[in-house]
């Protein structure tokens, strides 16, 4: 028998193996177990702040940082000192060489395959990837240099940038166009002058432009056009009332106490300072000062004291039975973790149970700094509920402050408020650390002071008290302070922060993108006095501000966050600004500014199934007439049942201070526009009013209604759709006129009978169409 | 890397490219047999967070969680203490209370005089679980659940403790138990929300629930609980507007469509592709939702099985039938709350009547899963946020007594997907004040609830803020000694 | 005979890719239990490939000798034969490397050759025609054979020992970890046969010492015992396994099997614990390190075996994503499984596509889940092909046994969920083609006991889950009528409307205040009107129920509009509120929250209102006051009410003065109504005043028995 005959070929498919051979391994180099790409390409420069600090704190400080109990080996990696030591239970042996990874322990462990050895511990569920490693390595070889955390330093207002280019209008885009150009990378041509408005307008009043405003703009030809607008725009009254929409945030600010019971509570005056405040454009230090110390002013007067109701918008319970102390500490406990957050982008409140994992603050730190609100003369429990709408330390607000000193309160009733207030206790209360962050579990004694990493507490400068903490805060050796709240303005301003994490500035938290940006500003930002409305306008007179919100495949590709800024951000309006503009552009808003909060359209029953059963806010009770159509900031806010419709659009739910909302969009976002009576009633009378216009043809009734939505003319192709649209439904709706009489049964605000109801149904529907398009709701 | 979702899309990339290689050439098939995450797993349309991110096989797909807040009294449900009645009226020793502290409620009071339960306790099942007359329907159930007699923790007034038990943490902002499920596992039912919740008030004196204990926290608000109602509009904002058809909405979605493409076609922002999607989603579940929620495919013996208050929304029989109908339709995590278990005072005739109102439709649910074939692949759970103390709160009477809040010891059961049936897990010392055998702290529950979903507590990880949280912040042990 | 080669290529091209396949993704390889023998064949096989490859190396040396033809046809024999084996050797190799406890150095480099040798034996074979002829050929040959002897050297260090090949198939029947065994021969003893026996048996016992019983075990070897249950430090045992790797001392050897952390935290927990031969869990304080230990190792066992084994492979991913749609949810059971379950969701979205659609995977398809779906019987036949079911749940479809018939081919169907479908005493004749079932779910069929019964008997092996039946002596209450008006302030001609969800429901109210049953009360036949304020009370009746328990609603007429006025004295200023408006806005107040805007409230002073009539209004016939009725909370009906009334505000009259009649013990929270009716001149007044005093002493029987009582009032009408 004879398999093999002499003579034959190979079936062809096998001619490609070694092509297909070649392919595999191809497509294996590209994974990531593959040595290349795992490492990516390493960066000449190792620096240590952009490069190292992040690998370490995130991978190893838990277990070699700053928490002296915590602390493995007696190695320390988050000080100089501590990680260029000698290594305790090893003669001669250093966890780092510089110059010399092999020479380094560190370098050994972190490549070690001995599972019982190797760096970090497999059961800490943390490892490195090869290019940290990698990263490590290099560090070390090129000497290991050891750099301050970037926030800590004070800073300094760096030169802007030379780029030889005609793009860019002031200092910001310096900075930003030389980063563009390291990338390679083109910013975007200017905005078209419709969508520069759009954006400026919700940026600047939280309202869309009105057809007016934006005919106004749209003819001025002058270079100063835009300057105008912006100037304008920071005139109005609305400004304030934009910005405070952030504060409140930060400010944990509602109008009910909170936890379960959660009866009302009147801050509202409160409120209305904050506004006020940001229009009469007070510089951020005085801002900040009022309300972290108003009460110790010499002899304050009332503005002052309101101001600092800041410290009192956190939580307070009603629950009958809890244990006074408790409670009490819980709340200077959130005034504490509030100050680290808004005023200094740090997890203080990680370090209450021991010191901080990541940060330079010890649990002493913390308790130091907490002393500083522990002085208030204040109950855990001041009674259970609606005993009080404001718990002591309070003032009373009557109509004859209001018409003397207070004019800014939007005062409805001659009932006099009282809003609570901030003071210090005449007998000193001892500060403790509190061990464990147990309420009753007191420790040594401590006195007001803050963490030395970031400034020392000089007590021969500083009161051992928060007007003392207010003027170390706004210290000009300070590095945080201005820093923090640029950060946060820019955040809002441009849709994410040149750092992101806004409220951590620790080692853990994201390198800003543009250091000396945000230095050049922060320093310009306190040469200026603090002028916040002059920052603004710096901001969005920048280039960058005004670039298009196109952005390309290349981009995304380079830059998929667009963390260059090399387009504007296209973000969604926030969930009060969704509510204004819907009101503001179907003509319903009532302008009004301040007061106490209103109730408008919610659906049935969410107060009642959640409600203990006990207090004044236990069933809703729905405002009428002109409360309907207030702005989104004066909704009422109960904590346990926060706004539902605010809710799915991210606002906060007040519990604790927030310095950065989601962005998300979610199934429930779309059927709030669709089905939100507010949204099909602005509708309705937004249909209303372009049909009594007798003027208008139905070309320009629709061109209205998308002008006065999405601010700009609609292109003839989207104009056809909608006019398409508006014949269907006009259409279907006159073959039944009962069903067009029920589509227009929506909102308390009275139909229009003499129009005729299919008409109106029908171009109600296609307004409607036009609330629901993404970029109605959307800067662009 | 932290963030484990993130990997697993990291993945999918390089299986793509050998995935369709190695089926064109048929053998890699047979390697995908030992090589298992290479095929296995295809990440679905939406969901965010999906499959291949359980760590083991579950044993449980979905729970039902009847939380009975308020805090009923272990010692009048399921933890029999004959010699508290013999003890009746004498004072707690110091010895036993070991310095816990009290509630501003009893604090102040002199003495603390033990009180035995005033309702009586029997044996069921082959388990032979004591199970007191308060619960006639759920006892016929023994067989089917594990009792834990031992949990216990921290807080000792409401809010703390409901917020623990629902966020793994007494204060702060955390995700909530639901929604960590919801980011691990995803949906499985693409059109109704992963995680559901449902509140009632019992008769009994109410404690209040607030949306923080279904908080998406600090990720992303996909995983938000959807408050459900039984009544006319299940989800906030689902129904259409009063005369606008179905077939009207359908074709105003059609047109919003194509200029919402437009925008995308002029500004290539992937967000605008995804918020046409969210409202296709939306369209989904107004089909889907409506479907789920009617009662067309329930007999009337269902209605005699939960009660007739199945019938009237709002009711915590009415969300047990639909918590078993949602569960039924692929939602992961059922969240019901009923309010009135704070029997501080008056306790003699109050808690009889809760749990009248409790009892035949929790029995139904378990029996109604059961009769489906639901009940291996559903975990039940029921119980409070602690439990009650020993003593009697304010006046000892002949007629009647109040407990006040107890932290050290509590009891709730579960049943089903996962869990040793008719067992009774931990032991209480006689007094049923301190814990002698077999504790549960929380965050053992929490953790105990992941594995049985094919979580590993400890890799279930989301870093925000330079933080890694995890449901079970930094402790927690599987209680293997009740997994089946 | 057929031509053997090119089907022989085609396999070696096959073994080629799956190695490289397996190379690339070594760490993630996973080596089913089932297959590890055949990894361990590795060093039996990997002979044949040395020997070919040393012949064919020599082949050249018999060419002279042999004629060309067949030393052409042998020499292919050989080089085919030598790339199938090493090919064969080298997959086999890469299986067994995936089983802990080679020292990785070693092994890499061994792999490398290993594959290595099979590439190039395969690429020879693609080339070898061209190169056959040329001067280098037999250096090709030899180089072959250097590779080989350099590759297997590297592996020789891995041997083997007694019962190795099918150590992991015994090892795979290990049955389930129970507690009440003793921990050594449940825990201690396996590991012990797995990790040391090969060395430390009656055959081989290095060191003199043999671990194959407990008792041989505790006598310890050549330098003594190997356990001391007083001094851990002293137990060799534990120092052995503890060393680091390095150390010639470590157990097991270098190149052996290593113990898992687990194994030896058990090994040391149990010597700790006193190495006891009886010792069972149940034995031990949960929080005992052995306890732990022990846990801690069933677990890390448990992990690889928790999942089914299945012998099909998985579908592609592409394929799987491709099937999941919003309607349909088609997943692996678990991440490390190659079967699949799948959902439909949506009754609406249902269609045979959604069912045929997944015929790719139907030998994957284990679970398939169709609860509610509108499939009858011809929908069944979709189900065929989906012979690998194991669980099929078709609750709430209209299918019969008749639709059953079609899942013939599913031999592996374990559970059946019929619950609710239509399925008769038939089922019996279909039940029977079901070879693995064990549950069928048939509550809500038409299967009654005695049915259930028959067939209990036909098929006592499976398990029929009937559900539960109520007891028809067990009468439950019926849950009362629900109320469809949102205010009980009723507009005119607004009627009240009651519903109740139940079907043949009877609902029965009543207008004048008594308790209506299922009996006396009119019957409820649609919406009806209310002439004017009036308290209903209502109950739902209905056959085999108890009657509910009643309702009570009072409802209030909207008076007429335009009415102003203001208070004559200032409310308590925890109750003021809307002020005057609040007596005005035609919104009522609930009875149970007092703390409202709705509600006025009154103790230290008598409430007291001016009202001022439109004078549009031609006449009136009444003037009506609604009171709070809060016993518990101290507000009573007021002790006395005063209505004046006049042409001006100046001259008015007393039209009544009277003291309503006080409750006697806690009544419900209630809203009470006062009304004077305007007859002959009074109709025409347009100024009134209402005044009503609190009790200022409340009665003996009352809690707060002597303190003062509230009068609460929410609003005034004019009909």
């Amino acid at each position: 028998m004879n398999l093999f005959s002499a003579s034959h070929t190979f079936p062809r498919n096998q001619r490609l193996f070694l092509l297909m051979l070649g392919l595999i391994i191809g497509g294996w180099w590209l994974t990531p177990s593959c040595q290349s790409s795992r490492l990516g390409k390493l960066p000449a420069e190792v620096d240590y702040n952009l490069h190292i600090r992040p690998i370490l704190s995130d991978n190893c400080y838990t277990c070699h940082g700053p928490d002296a109990n915590k602390r493995e080996a007696g190695l320390r990696l988050d000080t100089e000192e501590g990680a260029f030591s000698l290594l305790e239970d090893s003669q001669e042996k250093y966890a780092l060489v510089p110059g010399q990874p092999e020479a380094s322990i560190l370098y050994h462990r972190i490549v070690d395959t001995d599972p019982t050895r190797v760096m970090p511990p497999p059961e800490s569920n943390l490892s490195l990837s090869e290019r940290e490693i990698a990263l490590l390595e290099k560090w070390i070889a090129q000497g290991a240099k050891w750099k301050k955390h970037w926030s800590f330093n004070v800073p300094e207002k760096p030169a802007v940038p030379e780029v030889g280019e005609a793009w860019g209008q002031n200092e910001i885009d310096g900075f930003i166009l030389a980063r563009l150009q390291e990338a390679d990378m083109e910013p975007n041509p200017e905005a078209d002058k419709e969508r520069l408005l759009k954006r400026l307008s919700f940026d600047l009043t939280g309202l869309p432009p009105t057809i007016e405003l934006q005919d106004k703009f749209l003819t001025d030809e002058s270079p100063n056009a835009y300057e105008s607008m912006v100037d304008e725009m920071l005139a109005s009254p609305h400004f304030g009332e934009r910005m405070a929409i952030h504060w409140l945030d930060v400010a944990r600010y509602a109008d009910s106490h909170g936890y379960q019971d959660d009866g009302l509570r009147t801050m509202w005056p409160w409120r209305d300072w904050v506004i006020h405040a940001f229009n009469q454009n007070y510089p951020y230090d005085k801002f900040v000062r009022m309300q972290l110390a108003g009460d110790l002013f010499d002899d304050p007067n009332e503005e002052e004291l309101l101001a600092t109701g800041f410290n009192r918008n956190h939580k307070i319970t009603q629950e009958g039975g809890v244990i006074d102390e408790e409670y009490r500490v819980e709340y200077v406990t959130d005034r504490t973790n509030t100050f680290g957050k808004a005023f200094l982008a740090m997890t203080l409140e990680c370090a209450k149970c021991h010191d901080h994992k990541y940060d330079p603050i010890s649990q002493k730190d913390y308790f130091s700094t907490f002393a500083f609100f522990n002085q208030v003369p204040e109950k855990g429990l001041y009674g259970t509920i609606d005993a009080a709408y404001a718990d002591p330390p309070r003032m009373e607000i009557t109509p004859e402050m209001v018409e003397q000193t207070l004019s800014f309160i939007n005062m409805k009733d001659s009932m006099p408020v009282s809003v609570m207030i901030m003071a210090d206790s005449t007998e000193k209360r001892p500060n403790h650390v509190l061990i464990r962050g147990n309420y009753d579990a007191h420790g040594e004694e401590v006195d007001p002071a803050t963490p030395h990493a970031i400034l020392a507490f000089d007590t021969t400068r500083f009161a051992p008290n928060r007007l003392g903490l207010a003027n170390w805060l706004l210290d000009k050796e300070n590095p945080l302070a201005s820093r923090v709240f640029v950060n946060r303005l820019w955040q809002e301003i441009f849709g994410q922060g040149i750092v992101k994490t806004s409220g951590d500035f620790g080692m853990q938290g994201d390198l800003p993108t543009h250091l000396d940006l945000l230095d050049w500003l922060s320093v310009d930002f306190i040469e200026n006095d603090w002028d916040i409305k002059r920052l603004v306008k710096l901001m969005v007179m920048s280039a960058t501000y005004r670039q298009q919100a196109h952005t390309s495949q290349d981009k995304l590709s380079v830059d998929p966050e667009n963390l260059f800024f090399a387009s504007a951000r296209r973000n969604r309006l926030g969930a009060e600004t969704i509510r204004d503009h819907v009101l503001a552009s179907s003509g319903l808003l009532n302008p009004e500014i301040g007061g106490p909060s209103v109730k408008p359209y919610q659906p049935e029953g969410l107060w009642e199934a959640a409600t203990s059963g006990r207090g004044s806010l236990m069933n809703y009770k729905q405002d009428h007439g002109d409360d309907l159509y207030r702005r989104g900031m004066y909704v009422f806010i109960k904590r346990t049942v926060p706004p539902p419709s605010m809710l799915m659009f991210d606002a906060s739910n007040r519990d604790q201070c927030e310095v950065r909302r989601l962005q998300t969009n979610t199934p429930l976002q779309a059927l709030v526009i669709m089905n939100d009576p507010h949204v099909l009633e602005a509708a309705r009378v937004l249909a209303e009013t372009l049909l009594l216009d007798k003027k208008l043809s139905l070309d320009e009734q629709i061109e209205q209604a998308f002008r006065r939505i999405v601010c700009r003319y609609p292109k003839a192709a989207e104009k056809q759709i909608l006019k398409d649209f508006f014949a269907q439904e006009l259409n279907t709706l006159s073959q039944d006129e009962e069903q067009a009489g029920i589509v227009l049964e929506v909102g308390e605000k009275a139909r229009n009978k003499e129009l005729e109801p299919a008409t109106v149904a029908a171009l109600m529907r296609t307004v409607h169409m036009i609330y629901n398009l993404e970029e109605s709701i959307t800067k662009t | 890397m932290a963030d484990p979702i993130f990997e697993s899309r990291m993945n999918v990339t390089r299986r793509r490219f050998l995935g369709k290689l190695g089926l064109g050439l048929g053998t890699a098939a047979l390697g995908s047999l030992m090589i298992p995450d290479l095929f296995s797993s295809g990440s679905s349309t939406t969901a965010a967070a999906d499959l291949g991110l359980t760590h083991f096989a579950p044993k449980a797909k979905r729970i039902i969680y009847l939380f009975q807040n308020g805090a009923p009294s272990q010692l009048e449900t399921f933890d029999y203490k004959p010699k508290l009645r013999e003890l009746h009226g004498q004072d707690l020793p110091a010895s036993i209370r070991m310095g816990q502290r009290l509630t501003g409620m009893t604090s102040g009071q002199k003495s603390f005089p033990l009180v035995g339960s005033f309702f009586d306790f029997k044996q069921y099942g082959q388990a032979g679980t004591w199970v007191s007359d308060l619960f006639p329907q759920m006892a016929q159930l023994v067989d089917e659940m594990c009792v834990i007699k031992t949990m216990h923790t921290e807080a000792i007034n409401h809010d703390p403790a409901l917020t623990f038990m629902q966020t793994g943490a007494q204060v702060g902002n955390r995700p909530s138990m639901g929604a960590w499920l919801s980011y691990g596992l995803g949906s499985e039912n693409e059109n109704l929300p992963a995680f559901c919740v449902l509140l009632s008030r019992g008769r009994g004196n109410g404690q209040g629930v607030y949306s923080k204990l279904w908080t998406n926290g600090f990720l992303d608000s996909v995983h938000q609980g959807v408050q459900f109602s039984s009544g006319e509009d299940p989800v906030l904002y689902l129904n259409n507007p009063e005369g606008t058809k179905k077939a009207e909405r359908r074709n105003m979605l059609d047109k919003l469509a194509k200029l919402n493409s437009m925008a995308f076609d002029e500004f290539g922002d992937p967000e605008i592709q995804a918020k046409i999607q969210q409202y296709e989603m939306a369209y989904r579940m107004q089909t889907a939702v409506p479907e789920v929620t009617s009662m067309e495919h329930e007999p009337e013996h269902i209605i005699r099985m939960y009660g007739a208050d199945c019938m009237v929304p709002g009711t915590y029989a009415a969300n047990c039938l639909l918590a078993r109908k949602l569960s039924e339709s692929g939602v992961r995590f059922v969240q019901l709350y009923h309010q009135g278990w704070d029997q501080h005072d008056n306790l003699v005739n109050q808690i009889p009547l809760q749990a009248e109102e409790v009892d035949r439709a929790t029995a139904a649910l378990i029996r109604d899963l059961k009769q489906r074939g639901l009940l291996d692949e559903t975990l039940v759970i029921w119980g409070g946020e602690f439990g009650r103390t020993n003593y009697c709160q304010g006046k000892l009477t002949k007629e009647n007594y109040g407990r006040d809040h107890h932290p050290r010891c509590y009891s709730i059961w579960m049943a089903g997907g996962g869990v040793k049936p008719g067992m009774v897990y931990g032991e209480t010392d006689e007094l049923g004040y301190n814990i002698v055998e077999n504790p549960v702290h929380i965050n053992d529950f929490h953790a105990t609830i992941l594995h049985l979903m094919g979580l590993d507590h400890e890799k279930l990880i989301y870093k925000h803020l330079g933080r890694r949280y995890r449901l079970t912040d930094v402790a927690g042990e599987v209680v293997k000694g009740i997994l089946a | 005979m057929k031509n053997l080669r090119p089907w022989l290529s085609n396999l070696i091209f096959a073994l080629q890719i799956l190695l490289v396949l397996f190379w690339a993704f070594e760490e993630k390889l996973m080596v089913p239990v089932w297959l590890q023998p055949v990894g361990r064949m590795h060093p039996l096989v990997l002979h044949f490939p040395i020997v070919l490859w040393v012949l064919l190396a020599l082949m050249p040396f018999l060419k002279s000798q042999v004629e060309a033809k067949s030393y052409q046809a042998g020499f292919e024999f050989l080089l085919y034969g030598a790339v199938l084996t090493t090919s064969f050797a080298a997959l086999m190799g890469l299986f067994l490397s995936r089983e802990p406890g080679y020292s990785a150095e070693g092994l890499y480099w061994h792999k490398v050759g290993g594959l290595a040798l099979s590439f190039l034996g395969y690429a020879l074979l693609l080339g070898y025609q061209r190169v056959s002829q040329k001067p280098y050929f037999s250096a090709v040959l030899i180089g072959m054979v250097g590779l080989l002897a350099a590759a297997s050297h590297v592996g020789a260090e891995v041997t083997h020992g007694e019962n190795f090949v099918l150590g992991p198939l015994q090892q795979s029947k290990d049955e389930a970890f129970d507690a009440e065994q003793p921990l050594f021969a449940s825990l201690v003893m396996p590991l012990l046969e797995q990790k040391c026996n090969q060395c430390h048996s009656q055959a081989k016992s290095k060191g003199d010492l043999i671990m194959t019983s407990f008792a041989a075990l505790m006598k310890g070897g050549e330098k003594g015992k190997v356990i001391m249950t007083d001094d851990l430090a002293e137990s060799r045992l534990i120092q052995y396994i503890h060393l680091p790797m390095a150390d010639d001392d470590h157990m097991p050897p270098k190149g052996k099997p290593q113990l898992t952390e687990e194994e030896k935290a058990l090994l040391q927990a149990w010597v700790m614990e006193g190495a006891s031969e009886e010792k069972s869990l149940t034995a031990l304080e949960s929080q005992a390190p052995l306890y732990e230990a022990a846990m801690a190792l069933v677990e890390a066992k448990g992990q690889g075996e928790e999942e089914p084994a299945y012998d099909f492979s998985a579908a592609g991913e592409d394929l799987i994503a491709s099937l999941n749609n919003p309607f349909r949810r088609l997943s692996p059971i678990s991440a490390h499984s190659p079967a699949l379950e799948a959902s439909l969701f949506v009754q609406k979205a249902f269609s045979p596509q959604s069912i045929e659609e997944l015929e790719p995977v139907n030998k994957q398809l284990v679970s398939l889940n169709l609860t509610n779906m509108p499939m009858g019987d011809e929908e069944m036949a979709l189900l065929a092909p989906f012979k690998a079911l194991e669980s099929l749940n078709l609750n709430g479809t209209q299918v019969t046994e008749a639709g059953l018939r079609y899942l013939e081919g599913a031999k592996e169907l374990q559970s059946l969920a019929l619950s609710g479908t239509k399925v008769t005493a038939g089922i019996g004749e279909v039940l029977g083609q079901f070879p693995a079932l064990q549950e069928v779910y048939v509550w809500n069929t038409v299967l009654d006991s005695t049915a259930l019964g028959s067939l209990r008997e036909q098929f006592p092996t499976l398990a029929f889950e009937q559900g539960y039946i109520p007891e028809d002596s067990e009468i439950l209450r019926m849950s009362p009528p629900i109320l469809e008006n949102e205010s009980q302030m009723i507009a005119e001609a607004e009627r009240i409307i009651f519903k109740h969800h139940f079907p043949g429901v009877q609902i029965r109210y009543t207008l004048d205040g008594t308790e209506p049953d299922s009996l006396t009360g009119s019957l409820y036949k649609g919406p009806f009107l209310l002439n004017e304020q009036a308290q209903v009370k209502a109950i739902a009746a209905r056959e085999g129920w108890l009657t509910s328990s009643p309702v009570a609603f009072s409802f209030f007429k909207k008076g007429k509009d335009g009415l102003t006025g203001r208070l004559l004295y200032q409310p308590h200023p925890k109750y003021r509120g809307n002020g005057p408006r609040t007596l005005f806005d035609a919104s009522k107040g609930d009875k149970d929250v007092f703390l409202s805007p709705e509600w006025l409230g009154y103790q230290d002073s008598p409430f007291g209102a001016y009202v001022r009539i439109p004078d549009s209004l031609a006449s009136t016939e009444k003037i009506t006051v609604s009171f709070l009725q809060n016993i518990s909370s101290y507000i009573m009906p007021p002790k006395r009410v005063e209505v004046w009334g006049g042409t001006t505000s100046g001259n008015m009259r007393k039209l009544k003065d009277v003291r309503p009649p006080q409750p006697d013990n806690y009544d419900d929270n209630d809203i009470l109504a006062f009304s004077v009716p305007l007859e002959g001149e009074a109709s025409t007044y347009r100024h009134f005043k209402v005044v009503a005093h609190p009790v200022n002493v409340l009665p003996a029987w009352h809690a707060g028995a002597g303190s003062k009582g509230w009068v609460f009032v929410d609003e005034i009408f004019v009909y």
